[in-house]
């Protein structure tokens, strides 16, 4: 706190897989009923007035309610209670809390009776739905992040279809459409209000070469340090500046010394999902699959993949193969086993007994036929883990097993059916249904080695719990100092460096020059929470690179000449959703006016000295490629409904104190 | 009494303040409203009646207060402080991880305070009313006065940033002794160290100068002794003896200080952690560093007691 | 002389300048104790007039008064719906976000200019404003908690040390285990439990602040009942609570008053940490320790950037002018009222 007060960037977007962990899926399903719905919404007919009652619904105390940590924040939420403020029609209160009682708070399902306007960070991913079904779908309620119980089953079914289903998962054109209906009708019922889109920045020193973003933090390391499918090499060089180098001058082997914003909690990649965790284990270990900053998918510990087979089936279809368990008295799900699929017509909360898909079951099911899609995966031969094992079909089955009832459960969970080895060298991985972002979800994990989840308990693979890391990656774990230091070193034996980097990656175009692994001998990873703290070190010589630093200060590392600032949009968005199910916020107008009177730019200027772009629609850069069918278009259409526009907002609320 | 004796009933008496110490630092956490559990579980809507039951089991928070307390105590009488809750790690690990770090940063500063302190202290009691006494007590009112974690940041601006002298980030990987480690201590001990510099400083004057006044002094320079073997020999000792009687509130004042001077610096110390802790809402982890600050400042006590009677022949023990 | 000090030397050194053998040297040379108790109010005369001569004294009393007069004065405070105090020295409300609305040209961490003497703050904000009225909650709260310490502070210690025995063997084994914790550790751990607030914080640094006033004050009962009007009053069949309160307790004033002068400082210090380490007030508000903590981060720019250092040095330099001001106090009182030295444990931690 203290030196978590300045919000290392992990405390300010929640990740949304992280929470989900947390809250735990069964309890999510079992509070899916229990939401007010609210249809349409302009009712307002008086009855719940929850205002004493004098007849008078203006000016309206209305408490904002944000994480005390994290100060932007805050001060945007300050700025926007202000400026409701100033027109009169509104009292405004802001509310802090600490981050973990947030969290708590706005999370609890019950949270959406107060009447409360929260405010809370989510980064997206790739994924448009990323930006619309976490903030907005039903079955997130009381999970992450639909805070204020909004329960549109109009909303729901078009959100589904637009991710779900053979039509879409076979036509990324369509997929756009029906995404752009989405953005066009959130925009009316205007249930929540993004605000912007963060920038990702990062400072290094003129000694590193070749760095560029990616778009996800946690990944800026491991990226930066071999990425063919970019191109991208990064490399020290201490006698020549970096600016314009390029690959012939590529020099080897150094010492990168970095500095990250929060302690690596875990090196247990399926139990962990902060963001220093997963820069950590960047590292070490390596996936099926690799993204170019695109959110193309390119085969990487898988030498080739292909999509086998699409069905359309729909969650149903598993009747048949489902185990019967029984509910607890608090409407969980009772068994020990990883709950694949539940049936979608019972209910653990009114049930004694639920139909489920266990593990097991899944198996059964995809060697019976029964899945939505097949994706075969060839792995790449003779690529060696650290302790010496060679990566075969048996770690990946195994890896996906490890990840059963873990904190990634459920984002694997809810779109993996099974893993299912083939030969010593192919895997099969099937999703549930047909699915328009399984090729990217399905080989999500990072491939561990069987050998060790066969020796240690679940969940320690981590030094702390005496056992090291291990992985396929191109730097071994050296040493580890809880909450101070963590050391990689390179591994020797990296297989895209016996094999050449052509030879390993048969899609590699790039140049020749390219080298076969990355250069960098190791990396030395500070742990200083504090921004500023991080920033003088930087300017100190003591790190080469960092990351997250205070916006207001990055002007000035840009103009100078000692260091390098790089930025990128990113999937990261902060939010504030109204109180539907509370009158007088189920007028869509009322929300609406609030809406106008965000400043939005004002916001990114002022906050953010820029570092952030206004949310004119509700997706970024990156999501727009199989998000919206023109994004250009897109928002020519809702920028006007999302401007700071006072005398709209009055408009609107005299309409709504007319019709009161 | 015999100051064998005296030592031997000082140091019974520490058995029921130690008694006390843990008496509120338990009584803190488990009877205002909501015990660490009930918090967990607000945080975790889907915790269900049983599993609550089954975690108070767990963190020894089922049954009676008094019952909950003797199986805290007896748990920490052998070392045992819980697990941390998050994380599922031994308490105990990470207290005595950091403790070294804040024991190092604390002595430094001590030793800061004194090396300051007492030579200024002489000064402005043997040039007492002259100008050096006006600006020593000035340096000195103004050393109590500056909060620590204004000073600490004003520190690190002036000499890490501006003139680039000493590091930025804590240490990591140095041994705890080893001379790189004094760049490292340096402006922590400082900042920790001034404001118990500036209460020794005032004390040591205002002692010295009641001891100038006595007529051992005077018999001294009569004696034709020079000023500086009065001072020096007879004067100043007796003078440290009311330092010493400081000994046990600047302990008690360099902890509290480590807390804050710890998250200005980012020290990895007892300090940052019992932040930390308070902010994670690790229940565990605060009880055991609360308690750790108890002992330590009750120990010191009984130490600067002892040190105490045995410097100063007029106490009379009993 | 020395049979009085049985109960006041049992090795416990803690409070400080009250060390017994200090006292044996000095007890001849004082000039009320074995005076009646209806001289101790030539003896508080004297005092002041001695005060109004100590110059530091009387500029820091200034210095007190303008600092609580401006921040009572800077908006106007309203109760129950009446306003009791029309005036407002501060231009803006703390919380108006100056580019909304009051002046478009405003940005962020503008420098000090005429219209706003003291710049603006991270969000905009008026920090000549602010920091007006921020001085209410730093100040009022030191002075609400030293109101509170110390009168709980001299009953408990009168009842202790005019009792003594067992009594007072219990109740200073309970001062003895408070004394154990650095008040701020109490504090943060008090304020971690019940959350952030005004009242908050009052009870965090109250709870437990009183403990020093008792030890003080038993050692000057013990002192005193065995004086002969004391004696002389209990002779007569006074009851206890007659002495403690008409005999004793007045005489153990003027080291009270002087701790309590110098405590001030101290609980404003301890406020202002707690604001600075995130855990004191709401973070927007103008509390002064909160005000640093806000503008923590702008200390370190970037390379060649210019540090807002208004927003940094204008809140700290009101902490540490305040409290400068309340030490020189403490000590004029001191001073004036011939009371025992008591400058330790004061650097803002105890």
């Amino acid at each position: 706190m203290p030196s978590r007060h300045n919000a290392s960037n992990n405390n300010q977007t929640i990740n949304r897989r992280n929470v989900i962990a947390t809250i735990g899926a069964a309890g999510a399903a079992s509070l899916a009923g229990c939401g007010g719905q609210s249809d349409g919404g302009d009712g307002g007919d008086g009855s719940d007035g929850s205002d004493g009652g004098d007849g008078e619904l203006f000016p309206l105390d209305v408490q904002l309610e944000v994480n005390a940590d994290n100060s932007d924040r805050l001060q945007m939420v300050e700025l926007i209670a202000e400026s409701m403020e100033q027109t009169g029609y509104f009292n405004t209160t802001v509310e802090t809390y600490e981050w973990n009682t947030y969290v708590g708070r706005v999370l609890d399902p019950e949270y959406q009776n107060n009447g409360y306007v929260p405010c809370i960070g989510l980064s997206g991913t790739f994924n448009p739905g990323s930006f619309c079904n976490a903030l907005h779908h039903s079955s997130n309620i009381g999970a992450c992040c639909n805070l204020n119980g909004i329960s549109d089953s109009e909303l729901d079914e078009m959100m589904d279809d637009a991710r779900y289903g053979v039509e879409v998962a076979e036509d990324s054109e369509l997929r756009g459409e029906r995404y752009d209906e989405v953005w066009n009708y959130l925009a009316e019922e205007r249930y929540s209000s993004i605000t912007h889109f963060n920038l990702a920045t990062s400072v290094s020193n003129t000694d590193i070469h070749g760095f560029e973003m990616w778009p996800f933090q946690e990944g800026m390391y491991s990226y930066n340090m071999f990425a063919p499918q970019d191109e991208q090499i990064m490399w020290i060089d201490r006698d020549n500046a970096a600016g314009d180098s390029d690959l012939s001058d590529l020099t080897e082997g150094g010492t990168m010394s970095i500095a990250i914003g929060a302690n690596i909690e875990s090196f247990d990649p399926p139990h962990s999902s902060d963001t220093t965790s997963t820069l950590a284990q960047g590292f070490i270990y390596e996936g099926l699959i690799a993204n170019d900053t695109q959110g193309n998918v390119h085969p990487w510990l898988a030498e080739s993949y292909e999509l086998i087979d699409t069905t359309d089936v729909d969650r149903t279809a598993y009747a048949d193969y489902m185990s019967t368990v029984g509910t607890t008295e608090e409407g969980a799900v009772d068994t020990d086993e990883q709950v694949i699929v539940q049936h979608p017509e019972d209910s653990p909360a009114e049930d004694d007994e639920v139909r489920v898909l266990l593990p097991d079951d899944a198996v059964e099911a995809a060697e019976d036929g029964t899945y939505g899609m097949q994706y075969r995966y060839n792995l790449q031969e003779g690529v060696e883990f650290h302790n010496g094992d060679e990566l075969t079909a048996e770690d990946v089955v195994a890896t996906y097993e490890y990840a059963e009832n873990s904190v990634l459960a459920p984002q694997t969970f809810d779109s993996v059916l099974t893993a299912v080895e083939v030969d010593e060298y192919t895997v099969d991985i099937y999703a549930q249904v047909a699915d328009a972002e399984a090729e990217r979800s399905l080989p999500a994990l990072s491939i561990l080695n069987a050998t060790q989840i066969g020796e240690v308990e679940k969940g320690t693979i981590d030094p702390r719990e005496g056992n090291t890391p291990i992985g396929t990656g191109p730097y071994e774990f050296s040493e580890f100092e809880d909450e101070q230091y963590f050391e990689v070193t390179k591994f020797d034996n990296y297989w895209t460096e016996q094999k050449g980097v052509s030879e390993a990656f048969s899609w590699f175009d790039g140049s020749s020059d390219f080298p076969d692994g990355p250069v960098i001998d190791g990396f030395e990873v500070e742990i200083v929470p504090d921004d500023s703290t991080r920033s003088g070190a930087l300017q100190n010589g003591e790190i080469d690179s960092t990351y997250g630093l205070n916006s207001s200060t990055l002007d000035e590392f840009d103009s100078s000449e000692d260091f390098l600032l790089y930025e990128i949009e990113t999937g990261g968005y902060e939010y504030i959703q109204y109180p539907v199910n509370v009158a007088p916020f189920d007028d869509a107008r009322l929300r609406q006016a609030i809406n106008h009177l965000i400043p939005r730019e004002r916001i990114v200027e002022n906050v953010f000295s820029g570092y952030g772009r206004p949310a004119w629609t509700p997706i970024p850069q990156l999501a727009q490629g199989s998000g919206t069918a023109d994004a250009e278009a897109l928002e020519d259409e809702l920028r006007p409904m999302n401007e700071y526009n006072v005398e709209r907002a009055e408009e609107l609320l005299e309409q709504v104190a007319a019709d009161n | 009494m015999s100051l064998q004796r005296f030592i031997l009933k000082r140091t019974l008496s520490i058995i029921p303040i130690m008694f006390g110490v843990s008496v509120i630092t338990f009584g803190l956490f488990h009877l205002t409203p909501g015990d660490p559990v009930t918090r967990l579980v607000a945080l975790n809507p889907d915790v269900s009646a049983a599993e609550e039951a089954a975690l108070r089991e767990r963190w020894g928070l089922s049954g009676p207060v008094w019952q909950q307390y003797l199986e805290w105590i007896s748990n920490v009488l052998v070392g045992d402080f819980g697990l941390e809750l998050q994380t599922g790690r031994e308490v105990s690990d990470i207290v005595w991880r950091r403790l070294p770090e804040t024991i190092a940063l604390g002595l430094f500063g001590w030793a800061f305070a004194l090396i300051i302190a007492i030579p200024a202290g002489i000064y402005a009691a043997v040039n007492k009313d002259q100008l050096g006494d006006t600006v020593s007590r000035f340096l000195a009112l103004s050393g109590i006065s500056i909060p620590n974690f204004w000073l600490g940041l004003m520190l690190i601006l002036i000499f890490s940033l501006y003139l680039g002298l000493f590091p930025v980030l804590a240490p990591s990987r140095q041994s705890l002794i080893s001379p790189e480690m004094l760049w490292y201590l340096l402006l922590p001990g400082i900042t920790i160290g001034t404001a118990s510099a500036a209460s020794i400083m005032r004390v040591m004057r205002t002692s010295m100068t009641e001891e100038l006044n006595k007529e051992y002094v005077t018999a001294a320079r009569a004696k034709g002794l020079p000023e500086r073997t009065v001072i020096l020999k007879h004067v100043l000792r007796n003078s440290l003896i009311s330092v010493v009687t400081l000994a046990a509130t600047l302990t008690a004042s360099i902890v509290a200080g480590s807390v804050v001077v710890e998250t200005v610096f980012n020290w990895p110390g007892l300090g940052r952690e019992f932040i930390n802790a308070i902010n994670q809402r690790e229940i565990n982890v605060v009880m055991a560093i609360t308690l750790f600050t108890g002992f330590f400042v009750i120990l010191a006590n009984l130490v600067a007691d002892i040190v105490y009677a045995a410097l100063d022949p007029r106490i009379r023990y009993d | 002389m020395t049979d009085r000090h049985t109960h006041d030397e049992r090795g416990r050194i803690r409070i400080s300048g009250f060390d017994s053998d200090r006292v044996r040297d000095r007890e001849p040379m004082s000039d009320w104790t074995d005076e009646s108790s209806g001289e101790t109010v030539g003896r508080w005369r004297r005092g002041f007039r001695k005060f109004k001569r100590n110059r530091s004294a009387m500029g820091a009393l200034l210095v007190v008064l303008v600092m609580a007069l401006a921040s009572f004065f800077a908006r106007p405070i309203e109760m129950f719906g009446v306003v009791v105090q029309p005036f407002s020295l501060a231009p803006y409300d703390p919380t108006t976000i100056l580019y909304l609305g009051v002046d478009s040209s405003v940005n962020v961490y503008d420098p000090p200019s005429w219209q706003y003497p003291m710049g603006v703050d991270g969000s905009g904000r008026d920090l000549f404003s602010r920091l007006l009225v921020g001085g209410r909650y730093s100040l009022s709260i030191g002075f609400v908690v030293v109101a509170l310490t110390a009168s709980f502070g001299l009953i408990y210690g009168s009842v202790s040390g005019y009792y003594g025995g067992n009594v007072d063997e219990l109740m200073m084994r309970i001062v003895d285990t408070i004394f154990a914790f650095p008040g701020l550790i109490l504090a943060l751990i008090i304020v971690a439990i019940l959350g952030g607030g005004y009242w908050q914080l009052v009870l965090a640094f109250s709870l437990f602040g009183w403990a020093g006033y008792g030890r003080l004050v038993r050692g000057e009962v013990l002192k005193i009942k065995e004086n002969e009007y004391v004696l002389a009053a209990k002779a007569l069949g006074a009851r206890d609570r007659s002495v403690v309160f008409r005999h004793i307790a007045p005489n153990a004033m003027p080291p009270l008053i002087v701790l309590a002068s110098l405590n001030i400082g101290s609980v404003v210090i301890g406020v202002a940490a707690l604001g600075f380490l995130g855990l004191g007030l709401d973070p927007s508000s103008a509390e002064w320790g909160t005000m640093l903590n806000a503008t923590r981060s702008t200390l370190i720019q970037g390379p060649g950037g210019q540090i807002p250092w208004w927003a940094t040095v204008y809140p700290g330099a009101a902490i540490f002018i305040f409290v400068m001001s309340m030490n020189m106090i403490g000590d004029g009182i001191n001073d004036a009222l011939d009371a025992q030295q008591t400058g330790v444990g004061r650097g803002g931690e105890e």
